[in-house]
């Protein structure tokens, strides 16, 4: 009796014992998968080995922000430019302003910026109802994966991105805006979920009538010679845009299938030649991807193949110089030609781009991350027209030139390989080591290592972090295969531009929410490209960029958030002592009061400092400009919706982004007050 | 004076929600069930043969309550392990006023000092183990919170720690604090 009382209370204590051996087990796997879903979300940001900031969309959408375009707009050191097709860019730490591609837009992993331009303006006005989170890196610490930044890069994820862990179901949800300049918007995203199978879908539409005041265009300059400046017009541009989206993301057990397609149309903003266009004159971007790709989970080991398909057009139909204009005849200077009813064309350009990319991740070996993989991809233009009034002033219409006198190289090509290595050695619980090297190899450059090394240090809530990377920019096709054009023509002797980066951050976190960062940042660029007097792009000079940021954020009481930043920027450039078309001083924040928990008040705060001009450029500096915008939000909590308005630029500040020298003399204004009204509803 | 500062503050506490972290919300409420099964005398501690857990809250966190009542409901339904389970949100000055103490275990979200001061003086005299959103009020004597570092940590508050009775697993997997 004894002895079987003993054997059933043993096997009671021990069946208790690894049930409580399980609990711990499955304790630790939830932390675990947390620590990962941390990281990858990057709620543990400040412990991260790069300059980083997060913004989550539900966050930005409550303060009232419409779109990613005017989220960027928040980020320390990023400041905005545009050029003669208002192809709008984010500049990060006063990088080149006339390049593209030095900052990367990573949309759910994929990322986006046009082979054409190496630029992402489409997608900068993705509206925030569908963005789940913005992480913006500064700096080329943000290379990883393969992925060349030079400037920085913006990661944006959808509401695809979904935690099957932490996250019930997908947001389901619809929206409605309207706004200024006729602005209309709306769009939903709906998720499916059938077993191993998961289907997000997100759409939008949006279009507006925006047309804004340019001033005396190119030709007032004389540039075109004086018997033309009388053509010259002065008159609201055309900034109009009608844009549409459709994602799709498909999950079945290790398969990922990703899809987009992004058609933008817009004005044809202030002239391919610099010259008003009329105002139904029009650009198109069209973007689309589809990737396939396979993630697996073995033993100490991960595996992470990708491949995939992008295509991307340029389109332009415009009027490209008004009626009367004269210029040389292009068979004798000696003549001139007089296009009389104006010249007019029709140019396109189409590309794609196949990829295919393989990691591997090893977390076998005690306090070691390694990730090794390669990207090898082939970029090809496939399509190029190009119609124009007849050079010679005869014949009448569009004349084909597209074999003849093509405005960009349809033999365009090129291929790359890119190996990477990277390993994070966690030296101890407060130590981390991130060290690893990029291989990059394409068509027109030479080999490139850049190598990479950041050490993070923790000490209780203060964390350090020291930063080196090497990371260089292709140039664009733009830069390298236009040609035969007055504007602007490429040049395929071009080096890539390269930048050497050190950076420090002190971040001082509060609490999971709040906190204060400072960083440092020394920036050496080389061959930095930009188009010279002939209009044609060249490796210009080294310039030299260094300053510092400082970003904070906490609450307030209990029913207040501040957030604010400020950034100073400086250097010198290996032609003159000063980096030009940059503001030194930016200072941004926002202020969100709760008048109830339901609705709250919100105030959006920006300055912008002055920017000198190049010295070849004889106007004054480009005037700072500070912005206020007010709003209120109110959310339904028992039924679920949402509704903000904002009144964007309440006191009408004049906003200039800087036009190129000897074009639009006043810069390209953009928008004054302004309103916005969103409506959210989630399933 | 005087009243006016206590009225503007118990306004303050009557119409304002605190700010709360969503990931961390998501993460204590995955977590913080897990730990209660760790408890040796959870046997002791049922309700009508239920596991109870009491969200607290403030009056204007009524919302976020009940959205951590969803999360846990959506994460273990009805049963935790063995047990019927169930999760009420529970306004603090019910807690505090006596009306309501019958409860397994407490989930306890964001107060004023006075009040966690108050609830520490009462949860510790009824031996109820608490769970606190922020780490940082862990100092009024609550036991357990979790927080995200580089990795997500368990804390537990070592001072109360003896008047409660664990597997001895948990403390292989918590950080100890000193607090209270």
């Amino acid at each position: 009796m004894l002895f079987r009382k003993s054997i059933l209370i043993l096997s009671t204590v021990s069946f208790l014992l690894f049930a409580n051996e399980e609990i711990i087990k499955n304790i630790n796997q939830s932390l675990k998968e947390i620590e990962n879903i941390a990281t990858i979300t990057k709620v543990n940001e400040p412990y991260q080995p790069y300059i980083i900031s997060t913004f989550k969309g539900k966050d930005l959408e409550k303060l009232g922000i419409s779109n990613l375009k005017e989220a960027l707009e928040l980020i320390p050191g990023v400041d905005i430019a545009t050029d003669n097709i208002d192809n709008k860019t984010a500049i990060f730490r006063g990088s080149n302003p006339f390049a593209y591609g030095q900052s990367k837009l990573i949309v759910d992993g994929v990322e986006v910026n046009n082979i054409f331009f190496d630029s992402y303006n489409s997608f900068l006005y993705m509206p925030i109802e569908i963005i789940k989170r913005i992480e913006v890196i500064r700096g080329p610490g943000s290379k990883s994966d393969g992925i060349n930044a030079y400037a920085g890069s913006i990661r944006v994820y959808t509401y695809a991105e979904h935690f099957k862990d932490l996250e019930k179901s997908y947001k389901n949800r619809v929206f409605l805006k309207a706004g200024s300049y006729d602005y209309k918007g709306a769009g939903f995203t709906k998720g499916y979920q059938n077993g191993d199978l998961d289907i997000f879908t997100d759409f939008y539409y949006q279009k507006d009538d925006k047309f804004i005041s340019s001033g005396y265009d190119i030709l007032s300059t004389g540039i075109y010679g004086d018997y033309n400046k009388q053509f010259s017009q002065n008159k609201k541009a055309p900034l109009w845009m009608d844009n549409y989206s459709l994602g799709i993301t498909l999950n079945y057990k290790d398969f990922i299938l990703k899809a987009r397609h992004i058609y933008y149309k817009h004005g044809s903003a202030y002239g391919i030649n610099y010259m008003l266009p009329q105002d139904k004159d029009h650009t198109k971007f069209l973007n689309s991807f589809l990737e396939l790709g396979l993630k697996k989970d073995l033993d100490n080991f991960k595996i992470d193949t990708k491949v995939g398909v992008k295509f991307d057009s340029f389109y332009s139909n415009a009027r490209l110089a008004p009626p009367g204009i004269t210029v040389p005849n292009p068979l004798d200077n000696n003549n001139l030609v007089e296009y009389k009813n104006g010249f007019f064309g029709i140019h396109e350009a189409k590309q794609r781009e196949f990829y295919h990319s393989l990691f591997l991740n090893f977390n076998r070996y005690k306090n070691h991350n390694i990730k090794a993989g390669y990207i090898i991809s082939r970029e090809e233009t496939y399509k190029v027209v190009t119609k124009t009034t007849d050079r010679f002033g005869v014949l009448p219409g569009l004349v084909d030139y597209s074999q003849t006198y093509p405005f960009f190289d349809k033999n365009a090509k090129r291929d790359s390989l890119i190996l990477s290595l990277r390993d994070d050695y966690n030296l101890n619980d407060d130590l981390t080591l991130r060290y690893g090297v990029n291989f990059e190899k394409s068509t027109h450059i030479d080999p490139q290592f850049n190598p990479r090394v950041a050490l993070v240090y923790v000490n209780s809530d203060n964390i350090y972090k020291f930063i080196y990377s090497r990371s260089i920019r292709d140039p664009s096709w733009q830069e390298l295969y236009t040609m035969n054009n007055s504007a602007r023509r490429g040049n395929l002797n071009l080096k890539p531009e390269t930048v050497n980066a050190f950076e420090i951050a002190y971040i001082k976190r509060f609490s999971i929410d709040n906190y204060f960062q400072f960083n440092l940042f020394y920036l050496l660029n080389k061959d930095q490209i930009k188009l010279n007097s002939q209009n044609i792009y060249e490796n210009f000079a080294d310039t030299d960029i260094y300053g510092f940021e400082m970003e904070y954020k906490t609450l307030i009481g209990q029913k207040s958030r501040f957030y604010g930043n400020y950034s100073f920027v400086t250097g010198r450039n290996s032609q003159f002592n000063y980096i030009p078309n940059v503001a030194r001083h930016m200072l941004k924040a926002f202020y969100i009061y709760e008048l109830n928990p339901e609705l709250n008040l919100n105030l959006i705060g920006k300055y912008v400092g002055d920017k000198k001009r190049l010295p070849s450029d004889n106007r004054d500096k480009l005037k700072s400009w500070a912005t206020l915008d007010l709003g209120f939000n109110y959310k339904s909590f028992k039924n679920r919706f949402n509704i903000n308005f904002i009144v964007k630029n309440i006191f009408d500040a004049d906003v200039r982004y800087p036009s190129e020298p000897y074009t639009y003399m006043e810069d390209y204004r953009q928008e004054g007050r302004g309103f916005m009204i969103s409506f959210r509803k989630d399933f | 004076m005087k009243k006016i500062l206590l009225i503007l503050l118990i306004f303050k506490i009557l119409i304002f929600a605190n700010n709360y972290n969503d990931f961390l919300l998501k993460i204590q409420a995955k977590i913080y069930p897990k730990i209660i099964l760790l408890d040796k005398k959870i046997d002791k501690k049922l309700v009508d043969g239920k596991i109870i857990v009491g969200i607290v809250y403030d009056k204007g966190d009524f919302f976020i309550a009940n959205r951590v009542k969803n999360l846990i409901k959506s994460l273990y339904g009805s049963r935790l392990d063995e047990y019927e389970f169930k999760v009420v949100p529970i306004d603090m000055l019910n807690i505090l006023n006596d009306r309501y103490s019958n409860f397994s275990y407490l989930y306890i979200l964001k107060s004023i000092p006075d009040r966690f001061e108050r609830l520490s003086l009462f949860v510790n005299r009824n031996k109820i183990v608490t769970f606190i959103y922020d780490k940082n009020d862990l100092k009024y004597g609550f036991l357990f919170s979790l927080d995200i570092k580089r990795e997500p940590i368990i804390y537990m508050n070592k001072k109360i720690s003896k008047i409660f009775d664990f597997n001895q697993y948990l403390y292989s997997i918590v950080r100890f604090v000193d607090e209270g």
